[in-house]
């Protein structure tokens, strides 16, 4: 069998992190480590100087972010990015990109106070350096892992992802600097219940529209960039510019003054408000574009596995209940009434294998190789273990068990 | 070279330049631009009515107009330090009530921990506070004596706390009311 034409990602063999004979290894070492001791140090200084704080505002940002890991590592439904790759990416925004863009921005800031006016750099200062340093920075670091590991960011959609563990990352830290700011200054300004009031505004309110979301859709444009030669070159770079306007655009209109006053009427509402209008847009395009990136890589899927519904591999409704989660969830359900609770533990292993046959099916553009026969063994030797198991569960199925 | 691949060599230098030009060549840059108004090092600026304060010498002083009176202002990377005298005959903590109630009554800005008593480097004492808002992030602070009432105000935004914090504190403890003749 070979695969015709259509818009494929290339879902290329694992690529490393740890690549020493390629330059931006060591660029992108080198600046963690300059990162570790900078904001390292400013971690550790908060956390000596106002313990109860600090240790509040990290369970926290912990307990905030956990979720937000588990969706953006959930986005891409096929092909799961490496741990090596993303803490790397959740390293560089947490670690180097802050520790650059915090002498960036003051340098800007006194720039815009010293070129234009202190009232210029008072209001409009976080919208112009904020989106300059700080977008910049974070992108850097997504070129940085193409450069080292091209070959893992084979679809828009792993762009995204690893472009918001960046944005992540960067957010977790600035946030923990700002959540402790109060406690940390001098004059014994440590309470806890002012770390709670900033988490308020900055995670809950402020943090789902904010730097993973800006960096995600850079890293959009840049995994659209490296993984789709099919286009053509300009078109490519036209849209990575683009996503990183956007994301820029994105970060300009948070920190800019604009609706400061339009709606008043009290702390939360003006919070609330304010930041549904600056930053639903943006997450709504990006929700878009994914969405599109993602239905083409249904699309794909579902091209590679029809062909293996003859031999037994898939089934018409299983491949289209592996191109959602609510579709592969429905199928353990089924599992589980069919044959039992053991049912949906395979029904897993059985989804897992199907979307590895497909991943694999890709790599080998169609030809059969030992390892997509191992595949195919697997999936039949699962398929028939689930038959034992429904016909020991009776014609009730498992809904008693 | 090093035995590193020759294969985006080229790129690497130029994400190295960029990361360079922002962390280390803007700084650069900021220094080589004078500040028109800076405030000389530990020189004391007199505000009014025997207030006084001593700016950090990295912030430059703004120029008011002429009918603020009794007030000056120094700012650094957005941030800004405002202190203003008046004749007041009441009591540091009413003045500090109206403050932070005027201060909490702002949109988008909350008071972010319970006042602390302060003493400045001259022995003056007053009350303190902070407060926060999603783009921003200060202090303020109230001191009375012999009739005069100081208050302090810092307000930075948030991305430059990390760095005028210290000197924002430093500020507020310089303050003094020197009485007349003094």
């Amino acid at each position: 069998m070979s695969l015709p034409a259509l818009p494929a990602p290339t879902w290329n063999e694992r690529g490393t992190i740890l690549r020493p004979r390629s330059p931006a290894f060591w660029l992108l070492t080198f600046l963690l480590a300059i990162g570790a001791l900078g904001e390292g140090g400013i971690i550790a200084g908060r956390v000596s100087a106002a313990p109860p704080s600090s240790m509040f505002a990290i369970t926290l940002l912990i307990a905030w972010a956990v979720p937000l890991v588990v969706v953006i590592h959930a986005l891409d439904l096929f092909e799961r990015e490496p741990f090596a790759m993303l803490a790397a990416a959740f390293a560089w925004g947490a670690l180097a990109a802050t520790t650059l863009a915090i002498s960036a921005n003051t340098a800007l800031f006194d720039l815009i106070a010293k070129l234009g006016s202190q009232s210029l750099a008072d209001r409009w200062g976080a919208a112009i350096a904020g989106p300059i340093d700080e977008e910049t920075l974070k992108a850097l670091g997504l070129l940085l892992l193409v450069l080292i590991a091209a070959a893992e960011i084979d679809t828009p959609i792993d762009g995204l992802i690893y472009g918001a563990f960046i944005g992540l990352g960067f957010q977790i830290v600035e946030d923990f600097q700002y959540l402790t700011n109060p406690a940390f200054a001098g004059n014994g300004f440590s309470q806890t219940h002012v770390v709670w009031q900033l988490f308020l505004v900055r995670g809950l309110v402020g943090g789902i529209w904010s730097h993973a979301a800006y960096t995600g859709l850079v890293g959009l444009g840049i995994g659209y960039l490296v993984s789709r030669p099919d286009v053509p070159r300009a078109r490519r770079v036209v849209l990575a510019v683009l996503a990183f306007a956007g994301a820029w655009s994105m970060h300009f209109l948070w920190n800019s003054p604009w609706l400061e006053n339009l709606f008043v009427g009290g702390y939360w509402r003006t919070i609330i408000v304010q930041s549904v209008i600056k930053g639903l847009p943006g997450v709504l395009l990006i929700a878009w574009l994914y969405l599109r990136a993602r239905r083409g890589e249904c699309r794909w899927v579902k091209h590679v596995l029809t062909p293996e519904v003859a031999g037994g591999a898939a089934t018409p409704a299983e491949i289209e209940a592996l191109l959602t989660f609510h579709g592969r969830r429905g199928e353990r359900r089924a599992a589980k009434r069919a044959a039992g609770y053991r049912g949906p533990r395979r029904m897993r292993e059985l989804q897992r294998q199907q979307i590895g046959l497909a991943v694999d099916l890709t790599r080998s553009r169609g030809a059969s190789t030992p390892g997509i026969e191992q595949r195919r063994a697997a999936i039949a030797s699962i398929r028939e273990a689930l038959h034992e198991l429904a016909a020991q569960a009776g014609p009730a199925g498992g809904s008693r068990s | 070279v090093l035995g590193l691949e020759r294969a985006g060599l080229g790129w690497t230098l130029a994400i190295g330049a960029i990361a360079l030009a922002l962390a280390v060549g803007l700084p650069l840059v900021d220094s080589a631009v004078s500040t028109e108004h800076a405030a000389a090092a530990g020189s004391v600026t007199t505000v009014g009515l025997g207030v006084h304060i001593t700016p950090v010498s990295t912030w430059s002083v703004v120029t008011l107009p002429s009918d603020r009176r009794n007030e000056a202002q120094f700012t650094r990377a957005g941030a800004l330090v405002t202190i203003s005298a008046a004749s007041y005959p009441g009591s540091k903590q009413d003045a500090y009530d109206r403050l932070s109630a005027a201060i909490d009554a702002e949109d988008g800005v909350q008071i972010a921990s319970d006042p602390q008593t302060i003493t400045t480097s001259s022995g003056l004492v007053g009350i303190a506070s902070a407060f926060a808002g999603s783009t921003e992030q200060g202090y303020f602070a109230v001191f009375t004596a012999g009739g005069v009432l100081a208050v302090v105000i810092t307000d930075s935004p948030l991305t430059a706390f990390h760095v005028v914090d210290d000197d924002m504190v430093a500020m507020i403890g310089s303050v003094e009311i020197r009485s007349a003749g003094s």
